[in-house]
């Protein structure tokens, strides 16, 4: 058997291992991810029946831009991260992390140090503030030469077929590409 | 590897291999605008309840990496330019340390900034065997990444079952279907716009198609038990990984780097060594 062969052969490994797993088990009991404890639970439960899901669609001079052009990685930039500063907005501007950073480490460090922890963990009203400008300057570098006025906007768009954009839009915010 | 207990994985040829993959793997995410130096100094950070990354936050690494431009483009040339080193100098450790550190840094600074905390990890994984440079303990090592990757896709297996996903009637078509309602509209022909809507509108085919998926990932639990069926379990997981990439669009490149452990590595090796010996 492996473990045992690990045991014999590489006894510090084997220790960390059972470390590990110990962790693994631990952490999947609990239901929360820590890296490198990954959960691969992605797609387990079932999904919630719904006729139209909302989704953030970018707007220029009145027309859609298509975002599928772009890889994974950049859509996920460009929307899922809309997705973290709609989650802080809706939340009265105060992010959700900010409850658990007080469950966690109120009262447990100086007040000057809780200061300086809060401020590394939750997003300020400044940074808030700040995203729509961040979210144009990333715009223009996965579209270049896309210039101009672009409106971000949440849509329903139909769960069944076919499929179609719902023409009422909400905005979230406007930038200005250069 | 070969049979014998005391065959050891070829490290240098594997090394090679391993980093010039991931070197793709990295020029990938550079034409994707995918590196810390791309990203254009993002403000928001979404380190959620995970304690590493709480960790990683509380030192102000990732924020204070990509929020100052020259420190992110000298972090973006370090890791890739220790990654070629491993190419080219495989039997070292010190630069394959950087890498694995690189990499791991730049998951977590991309998550934290993209708000997504389930990114592509197939890139993370398989470099780590390669901080071991003995024979022995290198091959353990790699052993052991193996392991990893097969618990994992298991695990996920296991997750399908014990949360349901498995047995509900549409679970798959409402995946489809959300994960599609962004991308349908600018889909409308082609090849893989009839076969999501097919399976969208056909819940029955679709869940059938999860469970299949779901059977692939316990498949790997064979894994545990033998080394002799690795070649058809990395096919079936090639094949899970095209169809997510297919049916929902989830980034194929990022992940193919797991499917490294569960490759012929000796007989390739083996394979190469005779074309040298014969010229």
């Amino acid at each position: 058997m492996f473990l045992s062969k690990l045991y014999r052969e590489w006894r510090l490994m084997f220790w960390c291992v059972l470390l590990f797993a110990a962790g693994q088990c631990f952490f999947m009991y609990k239901g929360i991810e820590n890296v490198p404890f990954f959960l691969y639970h992605m797609y387990a439960k079932p999904h919630p029946s719904a006729d139209s899901v909302t989704i953030f669609a970018i707007v220029q001079d009145g027309k859609r831009v298509n975002p599928t052009r772009l890889s994974n990685r950049e859509q996920e930039l460009l929307f899922n991260s809309l997705g973290a500063y709609l989650a802080v907005r809706n939340n009265s501007n105060t992010d959700p992390i900010d409850a658990d950073i007080a469950n966690r480490l109120a009262g447990r460090v100086g007040a000057g140090v809780y200061q300086t922890l809060f401020s590394r963990l939750s997003n300020s009203g400044a940074a808030l503030d700040a995203y729509p400008a961040w979210w144009g300057r990333y715009f223009r570098a996965v579209f270049p030469g896309q210039q101009g006025a672009i409106a971000v906007v949440q849509t329903r768009v139909s769960l069944r077929p076919p499929f179609a954009l719902s023409g009422q839009d909400s905005l979230l915010f406007n930038v200005f590409v250069p | 590897m070969t049979s014998t207990a005391a065959a050891y994985y070829p490290r240098s040829f594997m090394a090679r291999i391993i980093f010039m993959w991931l070197f793709v793997i990295l020029v990938y995410f550079f034409l994707h605008h995918g590196m810390v130096s791309q990203w254009e100094a993002p403000v928001l950070k979404s380190p959620l309840s995970d304690n590493s990354f709480w960790l990683l936050h509380i030192l102000n690494i990732p924020q204070w990496l990509s929020r100052h431009y020259w420190a992110a483009l000298g972090f973006d040339m370090l890791l890739t330019t220790a990654c070629l080193i491993c190419i080219f100098v495989p039997d070292q450790r010190w630069f394959t340390g950087i890498t694995v550190v690189g990499v791991w840094v730049l998951y977590m600074g991309y998550c934290t900034a993209a708000g997504k905390h389930y990114a592509q990890i197939g890139y993370l994984l398989p470099p780590l065997a390669f901080l071991a440079l003995s024979p022995k303990k290198f091959t353990l090592s790699w052993q052991l990444v193996r392991y990893w990757v097969c618990f994992l896709y298991v695990s996920a297996g296991l997750f399908k079952l014990y949360y349901g996903g498995f047995s509900a009637p549409d679970h798959m078509s409402r995946i489809l279907a959300a994960t599609n309602a962004d991308w349908l509209p600018y889909h409308a022909d082609g090849v893989q716009a009839p076969v999501i809507r097919y399976l969208i509108e056909h819940p029955g085919a679709a869940q059938w198609l999860f469970r299949l998926a779901t059977l692939a990932d316990l498949s790997l639990l064979l894994g545990f038990f033998t080394r002799r069926r690795d070649g058809w379990l990395a096919g079936i997981l090639v094949l899970f990984h095209t169809a997510n990439f297919f049916l929902l669009h989830i980034s194929f490149m990022e992940q193919s780097l797991i499917f490294a452990p569960l490759l012929p590595w000796a007989r390739w090796a083996a394979y190469f060594q005779s074309i040298k010996g014969n010229d």
